[in-house]
């Protein structure tokens, strides 16, 4: 019996010891992919991706886009060409020298097709050319407005040509080296990915010795492990949780709005939806601020536009407060004074959303079946054909643009050559004006004008009422009070490049 | 006796092929398509068309079947997900799986061996209603909310046990209790059951009269011919630890199997989730032999009916 | 003649869900030392228990004694505590059962079933222990004693069994045996061979014997003394001699004439009209005046006690057949 109590307290030393100040662990809710930033189309592998590697740009915290590996840039006058000049006296943590070569070398790679990522860059790259070791040219196929924002993406985080040359695209995942503040150390498939300072950081040594990002799939469990110090920082907090942690003396917890839109989409090209003011009608009958009351406490915000505001090129607009009687009034107006029967799609996650539209809409009249799919059969529904073949009329999503531009919002989901199966525009949008916009704001690079067309854009589309415009959801990240300077992204990535322990 | 397990070994066989045909039409006939969920919203059609032609997915269902057979045995199967080698994907889940529901078993099993003792010497009075009621409460507890109470307990209350993740032996701890604690309530019904029965067999009376001690009756006589049945639910508990400890995993933050599995229905990555259920099954189809084999050990009686 | 053991005026009664069950009453009957005593009696008579009485493998509850003593080599069995009572158990007391089949533990070797009770009462290590067995199993006439030894029960035949029973229940020297229905389960000519090695054991061995049975062919073959139970109660105990020539008892007198010819049972008595009483209402008075011929007014109210009418002969009986039948 003393024995078995000696040993106990060995180990629970033992384990003690494991835990020194600097190392820090971040629970996370699901595992990694790919560790080929380039081939991933994950959070959790950006999440990670982003302590390993760097790209030319980067997000900070407001989702602006600043300077990285290419300490500046010049972009020519038509928007044709854009230099980029690189920070010199950088290495990879092979050793091997970053240079104009590397990044060459990355979006060549890119450029070529194959990886999960290629269309980020396809369309609008014509090539990638070196001035000099430390210039490079990226020669566009037509002017591309967002082009820094997809070079901040997660894709653009540039891997080591070392790695690139001797490995195929899967074992690249395997040999994660970048430039990054963190070199990889290892991968346990489904519990965790280490990462230890990387001491000849040309930015100086990182701020934390090591960083486990451990895979905890239980929201309640990565609550927990924050308050018995297990964890130093728990991604995707519940609303639930938020109270009892603030309450807590040792943690924070950040709370920040992230870039998905949630929103009930109509199928246009159907009867009744094919109808403007019946998709208006919908809008008005609708309660986000009780909605948002209900699901998150407060932690989501009813949604004004398409995008979200953290979102490059963001425009406010009225939206639809909630107004019945003028639901109705529109409702009759479009020859429906009795309402009328319809079909709510959801995936499982957004089944407490649609029984919340179900209630109000039948305030109105209108009568909408709930049916739930599974994600993937979901996922089919929406995309497997043209919404005018499709059986899909009012479906429950969401959307978040990776590259944190409204170009990503807008062009996918309603450019009128993007129906599925070739795109992401499932509510069959098919309207010249919008075509119109979307060409000018995508390929115009002066900024203000670009944000001219966006919003004008924006305004024509919360007018054609595609979605009723539900929310935009805060994400929240709990946080130990002793690790200060934690980036928590708008993309839903927490990045802990710049943190330290106090 | 080996004549015997060879012909088991070879009935395995046929069931390896029906759980792999079984599991892959159902996978493959269920809607949804990995390459859609794998590359995303806002993927284009030409990123799922590279991963539909990348993984065979464009071929008719008989030849990916072969092919699946054939990635079976040559090991160059995919995951569609990490595009890793599912056997690099599988083996260390699977092992970590093996190890948690080793713990789990030896949890359950002196757990509920003690238990059902204890409560069979007590039959009728108030700690064998206490004993019972207690694994009422295991068979009835979600393991959910079980694993929660233990980590509040021993994580943030105490500060004893890690909450999550499998780092050295302690972290199988709380882990195993949870996976362990309704199986032992199980096991331990069956135990009381069991041994309750065989007490009032005519060889215990032989031994009473014979004047063995009451602890000898117990803990030899009885014990061991109540074993028997026991061994059958432990078995199973077993198979069901290795198969589908999901929830804890989940709970735990624990890389197993199946949680590996389950998250790779919804993506639909068939090439794991195939290997993956013909795995549990072909484990399952194991501890099954295994329990056969120790019958025979336990209940010599069994040993000729080969 | 010394008297190994006295069961006097036992009274036994079962706590069951469906009621008391009245199951011994006025249970009195004594054996000498190297004496066979036959306890005969129908199903549900009682004999059994009374036998698991004096053994005290009754379970307690739901088992309940009311009264009475059961007084062996001087001392009440009853007032022992648990622990003297395994001293006594297999050492002092042996007991056989009716089913070999079922008697002996199958998952555990007879060697290591032998050799556990052995070594339990005399404290010697298993190697002597299984030695003293391989002696025992000789003496009750098994070839090859070492080849049964290492074996399981179901490998060996009923006679065979029961043989390793008895060798088991006499391997501690024990002073008095009880053998419950030891030969109904086998074959005829095991059933002699068996009976015979009981009472070459009581030669061999000097001990007493205890004999429970349906099978009066048995009795009068080997006992010196029998008890005749009818519902729970001793009705007439006496010399088998004077039993078979003059029986008191109406019952016991109903039980003679039925016997069969040769090597039949009477499991079920069919010259005495009637049935064996449900002993959880038992009949008033004495429990056999439904079916007697012989029944008074007061055998309906006042159960009769047993008392010695002749020397050594005892009925419990208002109104026996007139000095005897002859049965000859």
């Amino acid at each position: 019996m003393k024995k078995a109590l000696l040993f106990s307290l060995i180990l629970l030393f033992l384990v003690s010891l494991n835990f020194a100040a600097g190392d820090v662990v971040v629970a996370m809710n699901g595992d990694a992919a790919s560790l080929y930033p380039a081939d991933m189309t994950d959070n959790y592998s950006e999440e990670i991706c982003r302590h390993i590697y760097e790209g030319l740009v980067e997000f900070d915290q407001d989702m602006n886009v600043v300077p990285a590996l290419a300490k500046d840039w010049d972009i020519s006058p038509d928007g044709m060409k854009y230099f980029f000049y690189l920070e010199e006296g950088v290495t990879f943590h092979d050793g091997t020298p970053f240079t104009a070569e590397a990044v060459k070398l990355h979006f060549d790679k890119l450029l070529a097709g194959g990886l999960r990522r290629s269309s980020l860059y396809v369309p609008f790259i014509e090539s990638v050319e070196i001035i000099d070791d430390y210039t490079v040219l990226f020669r566009m196929k037509n002017p591309f407005g967002p082009l820094l924002n997809h070079l901040a993406h997660g894709a653009g985080l540039i891997v080591s040509p070392e790695v690139l040359k001797n490995y195929d695209k899967s074992e690249i995942s395997n040999h994660p080296v970048g430039t990054g503040p963190y070199t990889f150390v290892e991968w346990a498939k489904g519990d965790h990915v280490k990462v230890v300072a990387n001491d000849d950081y040309w930015k100086g040594t990182p701020g934390l010795d090591s960083i486990n990002f451990k895979i905890v799939p239980e929201a309640n469990t990565r609550v927990l492990m924050l308050e018995s110090g297990d964890s130093q920082v728990s991604d995707m907090i519940e609303p639930i949780d938020v109270p009892r942690l603030q309450a807590n003396d040792k943690v924070d917890v950040a709370i920040v709005p992230s870039l998905t839109v949630r929103y009930v989409g109509f199928n246009m090209t159907k009867p009744p939806f094919d109808n403007k003011l019946v998709r208006q009608a919908a809008n008005y009958a609708i309660n986000k601020k009780a909605m948002t009351q209900a699901l998150f406490r407060g932690y989501a915000h009813p949604a004004k536009s398409v995008v979200a505001p953290k979102v490059n090129g963001y425009f406010e607009t009225e939206g639809y407060p909630y107004n019945p009687t003028k639901a109705k009034e529109l409702l009759t107006e479009a020859g429906y004074p009795n309402g009328f029967d319809t079909i709510l799609f959801a995936a499982p996650h957004y089944q407490q959303i649609a029984v919340i539209v179900q209630s109000q809409l039948k305030d109105v009249g209108i009568n909408a079946e709930i049916q739930v799919y599974e994600w993937a059969s979901y996922m089919d529904l929406l995309y497997s054909k043209p919404p005018n073949e499709s059986e899909h009329t009012m479906y429950v999503i969401g959307w978040s643009p990776s590259t944190g531009d409204a170009d990503w919002v807008v062009r996918p989901l309603f450019d009128s050559a993007n129906w599925p199966p070739d795109g992401d525009n499932h509510v069959g949008m098919d309207n010249p004006e919008v075509d119109r916009l979307l060409k000018l704001e995508m390929t115009t690079f002066d900024a203000e004008k670009r944000a001219e067309y966006l919003a004008e854009l924006q305004q024509l589309l919360v007018d054609e009422a595609p979605w009723i415009f539900l929310y935009v959801q805060d994400q929240m990240v709990g946080v130990s009070n002793q690790l200060k300077d934690v980036m928590v992204l708008p993309l839903g990535v927490t990045v802990l490049k710049y943190a330290y322990m106090e | 006796m080996n004549n015997y397990f060879i012909r088991r070994l070879i009935l395995i066989i046929p069931i390896l092929i029906g759980v792999s045909l079984i599991s892959f039409f159902i996978i493959h006939l269920i809607p949804g398509d990995p390459a859609r969920v794998i590359a995303g919203q806002g993927a284009t059609s030409e990123d799922i068309a590279l991963i539909r032609e990348e993984f065979g997915l464009d071929k008719p269902l008989t030849e990916q079947y072969f092919a699946f057979v054939g990635g079976i045995f040559s090991g160059k199967m995919k995951s569609i997900s990490s595009q890793q080698p599912v056997i690099d994907e599988i083996t260390p889940r699977f092992w970590n799986t093996v190890q948690l529901a080793t713990f789990g078993i030896i949890v359950a099993t002196v757990f509920g061996i003690l238990l059902g003792i204890i409560a069979a010497t007590h039959k009728n009075t108030f700690v064998d209603n206490l004993s019972m009621g207690f694994s009422l409460i295991g068979v009835s507890m979600p393991i959910f909310w079980l694993g929660l109470l233990l980590i509040m307990l021993f994580s943030v209350a105490l500060n004893w046990l890690p909450a999550g993740g499998k780092d050295s032996f302690i972290s199988f701890i709380l882990p195993g209790i949870t996976l362990g604690l309704p199986s032992a309530a199980i096991i331990a019904r069956m135990t009381r059951a069991s041994m309750l029965e065989i007490v009032n067999q005519d060889f215990i009376r032989t031994a009473i009269s014979n004047g063995i001690p009451q602890k000898t009756i117990i803990y030899k006589y009885t014990l061991k011919n109540a074993m028997i049945p026991v061994v059958t639910v432990v078995g199973l508990q077993f198979g069901y630890m290795l198969g589908g400890a999901v929830l804890t995993e989940s709970v735990f933050g624990w890389p197993g199997l199946g949680r590996l599995v389950v998250q790779s229905i919804f993506t639909r990555d068939y090439p794991i989730v195939q290997s993956g259920i013909l795995l549990i099954a072909m484990s399952f189809v194991f501890v099954n032999l295994a329990v056969d084999l120790l019958y025979a050990a336990i209940d010599p009686r069994l040993r000729r009916k080969k | 003649m010394e008297r190994i053991l006295e069961v006097k005026d036992l009274k036994i009664q079962f706590d069951t869900e469906e009621g008391t069950v009245y199951a011994l009453e006025n249970v009195s009957f004594h054996l000498n030392k190297g004496e066979i005593l036959g306890i005969i009696g129908e199903t549900g008579s009682g004999k059994s228990v009374t036998a698991s009485a004096i053994n005290r493998i009754l379970p307690v509850p739901p088992a309940r004694i009311v009264n009475g003593e059961i007084i062996f080599q001087g001392k009440d069995v009853l007032q022992y505590k648990r622990e003297e009572m395994n001293r006594i158990r297999g050492k002092k007391i042996s007991m056989i059962f009716q089913e070999p089949m079922t008697a002996l533990n199958p998952v555990f070797k007879i060697k290591e079933q032998m050799s556990d009770v052995i070594m339990h009462h005399q404290k010697i290590n298993r190697k002597k222990a299984v030695k003293q067995a391989t002696e025992m199993l000789e003496q009750v006439r098994i070839p090859d004693p070492e080849m049964v030894l290492d074996k399981y029960p179901h490998e060996l035949s009923g006679g065979m069994r029961q043989r390793v029973m008895i060798a088991t229940a006499l391997s501690c020297e024990a002073d008095l045996l009880i053998a419950d229905e030891p030969t109904t389960a086998l074959d005829v000519t095991t059933q002699d061979q068996i009976l015979a090695l009981i009472q070459d054991m009581r030669k061999n061995l000097d001990i007493s014997v205890i004999l429970i049975t349906h099978d009066f062919g048995v009795v009068a073959e080997i006992c010196d003394t029998v008890a005749v139970m009818y519902g729970g109660s001793v009705v007439e105990f006496t010399d088998i001699y004077t039993l078979t020539k003059k029986p008191y008892h109406p019952y016991s007198n109903g039980l003679l004439k039925a016997i069969p010819p040769v090597d039949q049972t009477i499991e079920k008595l069919n010259t005495i009209p009637g049935s064996v009483p449900n002993l959880l209402k038992p009949p008033p008075g004495c429990r056999f005046h439904p079916r007697c011929e012989n029944a008074l007014e007061k055998c309906k109210i006042d159960p009769p006690s047993l008392t010695e009418i002749e020397e050594n002969h005892f009925i419990a009986c208002y109104n026996p057949i007139k000095g005897g039948e002859d049965n000859e």
